[in-house]
């Protein structure tokens, strides 16, 4: 009965979406007057389409909790002791319910941009009326795909002919704590993409394309574009933490879908500010938002049709031919809107000169473009290449690093140069003058890093390049003190404060800049002079080396009690020092004692004496010393009990934290680069109180381009 | 005209960075049954790296204690097997959480004279459980009993 509900209402969002959107459509094509009724209607219609969706996955989960396993979905990602928070993150863990995860957020943004159209409509932002029930329609057009996945193809709601008296339970790997944040931030930020998609559809339908529009458009990228990158690295820290492999990117055809539409949403965030300050790159922002969106459909069908071969087990189903004739109705929409619209998406003016922040940011845009085709090229070159000539190939992790290195190191440096540039053009000199206290801090750092430790020309310079940006970034967080200091008499922290607080867009910005070169020398610390041993098998009091440390096993251990989720854990005490192991004595006293551990599962519920070696599932959990300059990566091999020995392989990977740590740079520059502005929207409200002019479908853009030199 | 030599220039440079990046890290991924098959026909992939795709053959995995430069560790030998046919491999890292027996295998390294894999990386597949819906449908799990659903 309950199952039959579920699909009922999956079945009804199907027809509200198909509602939503003709309603829109057809209110699109009636003159203002009339269209009020129609975009009413429009609105319930998305509000329902979420609660529709909304109540079918709430029925899911508690399909779930109630361990009905009369639902194949349920039988197969849950099990009776799975925890509670498990049994909730099983709605993503399958095929059929991630995809009701992914329409329950994408009706989720749509109902959010009706809500937010609404909210303007007494006073607020006239534009966002305007736009808000078009956009809401293109993202529930995009629902269509994925309400018609669950409905017909992949129904989560499914009924087994017997019902099995418990699951097979999620597969114990997936069991732990990540596995309830990662992939819904990741689906957050992914699904995301539509959203501004959503919105440049809107633009380019009723011709808006003003600055109000490029305001509007960047906030509503921002957050799914902040939320998108948290998700690759929670990925990432997921994969370190827990799979024992000592790394976090393994450039996997799946870390690479998630990656594609990030780079390029990188680079409409640059290129929208050169439209929102000179009215230029209105085409090729149309193009960069719709790639953005294009390619998250792209990566979903990579990952969900087989067609590459991936450490995930994204094996082959039957969805991926509904995700490329998806992906063929998209592009021949999103370009056909540009292609339609070309006339009015021309540029006011052209460029003036290379030296100038507008071309420091075609350049950023033209490097992100090539490192997403980089990445995509590697990432389906296997499946091309068999399709053409039936050789099957593949492209491993260096020739991501290959090519992947010097692109990030060219984007590095740009960070640093691109915000000192004048708008328009700037003069050798000029730059000369604004680049010197970077450069000779750049410069100091070189040598400064060959005392320090071995050489790495690549890590080096990717150093080097962070210290420029950070220098450059600092310094102008300096100057903009100083001169509030000097104008308004304040002290320097309140000067400081409002400095960020009056210009949150550029300051915001910078700060996100800082992430990144804090992320590039995390990047260069741990891929450059990271020391990693092969699998030594130790008795109890025997020594190895990693680095300068020296590990001393100890001896194998159980913890007791049991934690109840699993049928057994082995625990290596490894004592660390830092010092020679012909140093330590017996009263030596470790830093710390570390505990690898391996995790043993049962993944079958049948009785233990009946069970087969293919029922039991182990997992290496490494144990991580975690600091500013490195992370001592401890992972327990093999324990053999009988003879008290374990194999331990040891990782020394420096500078790993400050990965992590640029997470918070980027959230906060985010944050600060998006918050409203309160002036901006008093400055509107007494613009629209001026008299005579109203928002409407406007004409095309008058062209006032500049002759170019 | 100074904007398109401009990008020209970019585009070239970026494609001769692709292209050397895939001539030298491009490897051919072959199932074991047609390696074999090769060998009949002048081992033409000995030398080479390749990546060995199969299922981990059912004998046990054997592993030998060797002394290395940081102290002993444990050289695995292995058989992948694949449609009858089979290639043994000798890897001296840590094998992964989820290889056993009849699992499927990729087995990237280097191919030698004697017919065996040196390894350098053994993969097997992670968790995530978005496999074909044919593979997911539940077959009659023992023990249950015999109940239609609603």
């Amino acid at each position: 009965m309950l199952p039959s509900i579920g699909h009922l209402l999956l079945l009804l969002a199907l027809s509200c979406a198909v509602y939503q959107i003709g309603v829109n459509v057809v209110a699109y094509r009636m003159p203002e007057a009339r269209r009020r009724p129609l975009l009413s209607s429009g609105f319930n219609a998305s509000l329902a389409l979420w609660w529709l969706v909304c109540a079918a996955s709430g029925l899911l989960i508690y399909l779930f909790l109630t361990d009905d396993f009369s639902v194949n979905y349920v039988w197969a990602h849950s099990a009776k002791a799975q925890p509670l928070g498990y049994k909730v993150s099983a709605l993503w863990a399958g095929q059929s319910g991630s995809l009701l995860f992914w329409t329950l957020l994408l009706t989720g943004y749509c109902a959010l941009i009706s809500v937010s159209g609404k909210r303007h409509e007494r006073g607020g932002d006239p534009l966002q009326v305007q736009l808000a029930p078009t956009a809401s329609a293109v993202v529930a057009g995009i629902s269509l795909l994925f309400l018609y996945l669950v409905c017909f193809v992949t129904n989560p709601f499914e009924t087994n002919p017997v019902v099995a008296p418990d699951g097979t339970g999620m597969n114990p790997l997936l069991q732990n704590y990540w596995m309830q944040i990662h992939p819904p931030t990741l689906y957050l930020g992914y699904v995301g993409c539509s959203v501004p998609f959503a919105w440049a559809a809107a633009a380019l339908l009723h011709r808006q394309f003003g600055k109000d529009w490029v305001a509007l458009v960047r906030r509503w990228t921002l957050i799914p574009w902040l939320i998108l990158g948290m998700g690759i690295l929670m990925g990432g820290k997921w994969a370190y933490e827990t799979l024992g492999w000592g790394g976090y990117w393994a450039w996997d055809p799946v870390e690479n879908a998630s990656l594609l539409p990030w780079l390029t949403g990188t680079a409409f965030l640059h290129s929208i500010m050169i439209q929102g300050r000179r009215g230029m790159l209105k085409n090729w922002n149309m193009v960069l938002v719709s790639l953005t969106f294009l390619l998250s459909i792209f990566g979903t069908f990579l990952t969900r049709s087989g067609v590459v071969s991936s450490v995930h087990s994204f094996a082959e189903s039957n969805i991926g031919a509904y995700f490329l004739v998806f992906l063929a109705i998209s592009l021949v929409f999103s370009f056909g809107l540009i292609i339609w619209r070309r006339d009015e998406l021309s540029s006011e003016f052209g460029f003036e000169s290379v030296l100038s922040r507008e071309g420091a940011f075609m350049l950023n845009n033209w490097i992100l473009l090539g490192s997403a085709f980089a990445v995509l090229w590697g990432t389906i070159y296997p499946a091309l290449r068999e399709a053409v000539d039936g050789t099957s190939v593949s492209v491993g992790p260096p020739y991501f690093n290959i090519v992947m290195v010097p692109l990030g190191l060219m984007l590095l440096a740009l960070t640093g140069i691109g915000p000192l540039m004048a708008w328009r053009r700037t003069t050798p000199a000029a730059l000369g003058r604004t680049l010197v206290v970077p450069l000779c801090a750049a410069l100091v750092t070189a040598p400064l890093l060959y005392w320090l430790s071995a050489w790495h020309t690549g890590a080096a310079t990717a150093f080097c390049l962070s210290v420029f940006v950070l220098a450059g970034i600092v310094l102008e967080f300096v100057k903009g003190t100083r001169a509030r200091v000097s104008m308004t008499g304040e002290r320097a922290p309140q000067a400081f404060a409002n400095l960020l607080l009056r210009n949150r867009r550029r300051y915001g910005g910078y700060t996100v800049h800082l992430g990144i070169a804090l992320l590039f020398a995390g990047f260069a610390g741990s891929s450059g002079f990271n020391i990693e041993t092969e699998p030594i098998t130790l008795k109890p009091g025997e020594t190895m080396r990693v680095g300068e440390y020296t590990l001393r096993f100890e001896q194998l251990v159980r913890p007791s009690p049991m934690p109840p989720e699993k049928k057994d854990e082995i625990n290596a005490e490894v004592a660390v020092f830092l010092m020679p192991p012909e140093k330590i004595t017996p009263q030596t006293q470790p830093m710390t004692i570390l505990r690898p551990h391996i995790d043993i599962f049962n993944t079958s519920n049948a009785p233990e004496e009946t069970q087969s070696g293919d029922d039991i599932q182990s997992a290496r959990r490494p144990a991580i010393m975690s600091n500013l300059a490195n992370d001592l990566y401890l992972a327990l091999i093999e324990a053999d009990e009988k003879a008290g020995t374990a194999s331990i392989k040891a990782y020394l990977n420096p500078l790993v934290m400050w990965i992590w740590i640029s997470t918070i740079l980027f959230i906060a520059g985010t944050i600060i680069a998006v918050w409203p502005d309160r002036r901006a929207a008093l400055a509107r409200e007494h613009r629209d109180d001026a008299p005579a002019k109203p928002v409407r479908s406007a004409p095309p853009v008058a062209r006032s381009k500049e002759k170019t030199r | 005209m100074k904007q398109w030599i401009g990008i020209v220039v970019i585009s070239a440079a970026f494609a001769i960075l692709v292209w050397s990046g895939m001539k030298s890290n491009t490897m051919r991924s072959i199932p074991v049954s047609e390696l074999r098959a090769s060998d009949a026909s002048g081992k033409p992939f000995i030398g080479q790296r390749l990546r060995v795709v199969g299922f981990v053959g059912k004998e046990p995995v054997r592993s030998v204690a060797e002394p290395s430069a940081s102290g002993m560790i444990k050289v695995h030998h292995f058989m992948v097997e694949d449609k009858d046919k089979m290639v043994a491999v000798q890897y001296r890292d840590a094998l992964p959480d989820t290889f056993r027996a009849g699992g499927p295998v990729q087995v990237d390294g280097v191919y030698t004279a004697n017919g065996q894999m040196q390894a350098d990386h053994v993969f097997t597949k992670c968790p995530s459980k978005y496999e074909a819906e044919s593979n997911a449908r539940m077959k009659k799990p023992e023990n249950a009993p015999a109940k239609l659903t609603s």
